[in-house]
């Protein structure tokens, strides 16, 4: 059978300016993953309300499997986070913006606080569009993690399922493991043969990581791998940026309260200001 | 008035004559068909709508949307 993640998407809607763009990127989405596509509305349930939805998705020129609609009302995180357990949610699509302002980065937008405590994957979206634009480089995280497996294994499906042509894995070295005083000559040929043998060891687990992935989803993609020297989470985000990728995917990370935002580690770095669409992959086998 | 521009999933313009290849497996309501990805198909045609292309594929006129095929 074939490998599929994505078999259910979840979009919670309002009726916002953007709504229209959203919708159609989602249904797009959905039609791409070959998925069914459940719409959550969040909200006072009214008949022009309806019509108007109905309206929209019937101007849809690319009509997903199955559409379902539900209207809820209550918290929209909670209400949310409950749907996508309800459905049996795999990837949730929310609607983000570029950078939180201070306050939010504290409190949390709805966006993030949903990215935090999804229980299933998340795709937020920067920009999405009434027409297509294309997802031509994916970046993906190879971080030294059980959960980076499946990470990869699901941007290789969304690669091929998005038709790009690129996909590049990070493996970031943390500061500590190259870290060396060199004072001469002596020490100074011992630091680059440590940092030589780091990447060759870091390119050998990233090329394992890949040889296990179907060839059905690798053949027609052109795959390579980088190594960036800095702090986890925060080095990935900015060769997303620098190389203008279109997609970024990352490990989910443990659940996350207010006082770890004070604490800022891997995921936090890319939430604080998003390079690019990002999706991120909750392991469904190492939690 | 600015020529249309017709672009294939990956942004590449697509030209009357061009060949394609299905990007997704596509099921064909009407003629009751199922296209498998990865189909070439030769000599496409372009239409007045720029997410529209005209092709034969097994003798069939069928019209594909852009964002389903990838320039060969």
């Amino acid at each position: 059978m074939a490998f599929q993640p994505f078999k259910t998407l979840l979009f919670g809607f309002a009726f916002s300016p953007s709504l229209k763009a959203n919708v159609y990127e989602v249904t797009r989405l959905a039609s791409f993953f070959n998925s069914k596509l459940v719409f959550v509305h969040v909200g006072e349930k009214t008949k022009e309300k309806e019509t108007e939805f109905n309206q929209l998705l019937k101007k849809c020129p690319v009509k997903p499997p199955l559409v379902e609609i539900h209207w809820k009302s209550g918290e929209p995180v909670r209400v949310l986070t409950g749907s996508c357990r309800e459905f049996g949610i795999d990837l949730l699509l929310i609607g983000a913006l570029k950078r939180e302002n201070v306050l939010k980065y504290y409190l949390g937008s709805i966006a993030r606080k949903l990215t935090r405590q999804a229980s299933c994957s998340v795709l937020l979206m920067l920009k999405p569009s009434v027409e297509r634009s294309p997802c031509r480089h994916v970046v993906v995280n190879g971080f030294d993690s059980p959960k980076t497996q499946e990470t990869v294994e699901a941007a290789f499906y969304v690669a091929d399922s998005l038709v790009s042509q690129k996909i590049t894995l990070v493996e970031e070295i943390s500061e500590s493991r190259v870290a060396i005083s060199v004072d001469d000559d002596r020490s100074l040929r011992k630091a680059t043969l440590r940092k030589e043998k780091i990447d060759r060891q870091e390119k050998r687990r990233v090329t394992d990581i890949i040889q296990k992935i179907p060839l059905a989803q690798k053949k027609d993609l052109k795959w390579e791998t980088q190594s960036v020297f800095g702090r986890r989470g925060y080095s990935i985000g900015h060769y997303a940026r620098v190389v203008r990728a279109d997609l970024l995917v990352m490990n989910a990370q443990k659940k996350t309260g207010f006082f770890s935002r004070f604490y800022t580690k891997d995921l936090d770095y890319i939430l604080a200001e998003l390079p690019t669409d990002v999706l991120i992959i909750q392991s469904r086998t190492n939690g | 008035m600015t020529p249309m521009t017709v672009t294939d999933a990956n942004g590449n313009n697509l030209e009357d004559g061009s060949s394609i290849k299905l990007a997704k497996g596509l099921k064909v309501k009407d003629a009751g068909i199922t296209l498998k990805r990865g189909v070439v198909v030769k000599n496409i045609r372009l239409t007045d709508n720029k997410d529209e292309i005209d092709c034969k594929i097994n003798k069939t006129k069928i019209v594909l949307r852009t964002e389903f095929v990838q320039k060969r």
